[in-house]
């Protein structure tokens, strides 16, 4: 190889592409006529050119792959879970493209995944019968009626929805279970709780017979009947002691919201002062101490 | 009608405007409701339940553009519950997956309905196979639209992490889908 050969294989590319010019053309061609290593460099290039592009080159292309990046599959599988969003640069939308066209299993992956989101999409809006709508209308208008009907109404809705929702909670179960012991240890379990001798009791009835259990279950009703009787009776005293105060409260309250109606303020507060003193009045009497000071 | 009238309608407590609300949004609802529970019937039940909800709560959705996202919020949370309340108390009888699937058939030649059929069974059966976040972003992105920075607030997620975790989701469904048409392939086959 000398400087006629290096001067020639700096004219093959042109040669190839077909833009050596003549004087250049003539010394390529003598050389090639008289060089047997650049002829058959020259024979080499021109006739496997074809051949390689058609059939060795996708797998010349894979083994290049294989020993220096790897397959791009993964890359090809993010960019096609990001493609649907439609947010892909121009530039990775092609090299998608061109991975797709030579990558069986990628392309496969790719129809499959359209193929799959179009049904996704079928789905969202399922076909219904005709009753459905119809079902939905009378479940709502039980809620529509209730809805109307005022705050309470919704209130106990609002507190049913809320307690279904308590009670569907997996751990309501236990929840329960816990408050109901520490109810029945504050009633029966310290020192202070006022069914602390029930236990004892529930044994020694237990040992002592049935006719021991009737005594106490007599005992116990009468107490009860009799504890009953005594609040009925105090809560019925104290209602006559406080039947004035009562009186005197809804009369301030009638005068001041008449007074109200007619744009008098200097009587509403009157009224209203007046309203204040019953209040006092009718709580001292509830609990029957000596009557504070009462303004009317 | 637009939606913000229509809505406004609703809340005024005309009951037309209400019935074109339901009418315009049932299948969506039901569409929702069918990808949590599966079940026809439970789905239609728990499609009236959401709609007492969406009905209790229409004050809550004041400005029309944000309506689908709040339809979506409610429905799922209505589903939630009712999953857990399952869970409380599972149904004396479990009714198997394809029979959810049996969805009213319109005007198409019997063929072209078993297939499409078959491919939604795959398809449902193959989103059932997923983790329950990937399948729940799927159903807010690709069956409901949600923007992903509604889906992110709705799931309590970076923003990252719901883009990231969507083009997981739908590899994992396709792939899903691939292994499920070559067991269905193979069995078609013996």
């Amino acid at each position: 190889m000398n400087t006629r050969c290096t001067a020639w294989e700096a004219l093959l590319d042109a040669y190839l592409g077909g833009s050596l010019d003549g004087r250049d053309a003539a010394f390529f061609q003598s050389h090639a006529a008289a060089c047997d290593r650049c002829r058959d460099l020259l024979r080499l290039v021109s006739a496997d050119l074809p051949a390689l592009a058609g059939e060795e080159a996708p797998r010349l292309a894979d083994s290049v792959i294989a020993v220096t990046s790897g397959p791009a599959c993964g890359r090809a599988e993010a960019l096609l879970g990001a493609r649907p969003d439609g947010n892909l640069p121009a530039d990775e939308l092609l090299l998608l493209q061109a991975h797709l066209d030579h990558c069986r299993a990628c392309a496969e992956l790719a129809l499959t995944l359209d193929a799959a989101l179009a049904t996704v999409r079928e789905l969202a809006e399922p076909e219904l019968d005709a009753t459905f709508t119809y079902d939905i209308l009378r479940a709502t208008s039980a809620t529509r009626a209730r809805k109307r009907g005022g705050a309470l109404p919704r209130l106990a809705d609002r507190l049913g929805a809320w307690w279904q929702g308590q009670a569907a909670r997996p751990q309501f179960a236990w929840e329960v279970a816990f408050a109901a012991t520490v109810v029945l240890v504050l009633l029966f379990g310290t020192p202070l709780s006022p069914a602390r001798r029930a236990p004892a009791r529930a044994l020694a009835a237990v040992q002592a017979g049935p006719g021991w259990m009737i005594d106490t279950a007599g005992e116990l009703t009468g107490i009860a009947g009799a504890g009953i009787g005594a609040v009925q009776q105090d809560v019925a005293e104290r209602r006559n002691r406080t039947a004035p105060d009562r009186a005197d409260l809804l009369r301030h309250g009638r005068e001041a919201g008449a007074a109200l109606l007619h744009g008098d303020f200097d009587t509403v507060a009157q009224r209203l002062q007046a309203a204040g003193g019953d209040l006092t009045q009718l709580w001292n009497d509830w609990r029957d101490d000596e009557p504070a000071a009462a303004g009317d | 009608m637009d939606l913000a009238n229509l809505l406004e309608s609703c809340r005024a407590g005309d009951e037309l405007a209400w019935e074109m609300l339901v009418r315009q949004t049932q299948a969506r609802v039901y569409g929702i409701a069918m990808t949590y529970v599966r079940d026809r019937d439970e789905a239609r039940d728990l499609s009236q339940d959401i709609f007492v909800r969406i009905y209790r709560n229409l004050d809550g959705c004041k400005d029309a553009d944000r309506f689908l996202p709040w339809l979506v919020r409610i429905s799922r949370n209505a589903c939630i519950d009712h999953l857990r309340r399952r869970k409380a108390r599972p149904p004396a009888r479990d009714i198997p997956a394809d029979e959810a699937l049996r969805l009213v058939a319109p005007d198409e030649a019997p063929d072209e309905e078993m297939e499409r059929q078959a491919r939604r069974r795959i398809v449902e059966t193959a989103l059932h196979s997923l983790s329950e976040i990937n399948r729940e972003i799927i159903l807010l992105k690709d069956m409901q639209g949600l923007a992903l920075e509604e889906i992110a607030r709705l799931l309590n997620l970076p923003l990252g992490t719901v883009k990231s975790r969507s083009s997981r989701a739908r590899l994992e469904l396709a792939k899903a889908v691939q292994g499920l048409m070559g067991t269905a392939g193979a069995e078609a086959t013996a």
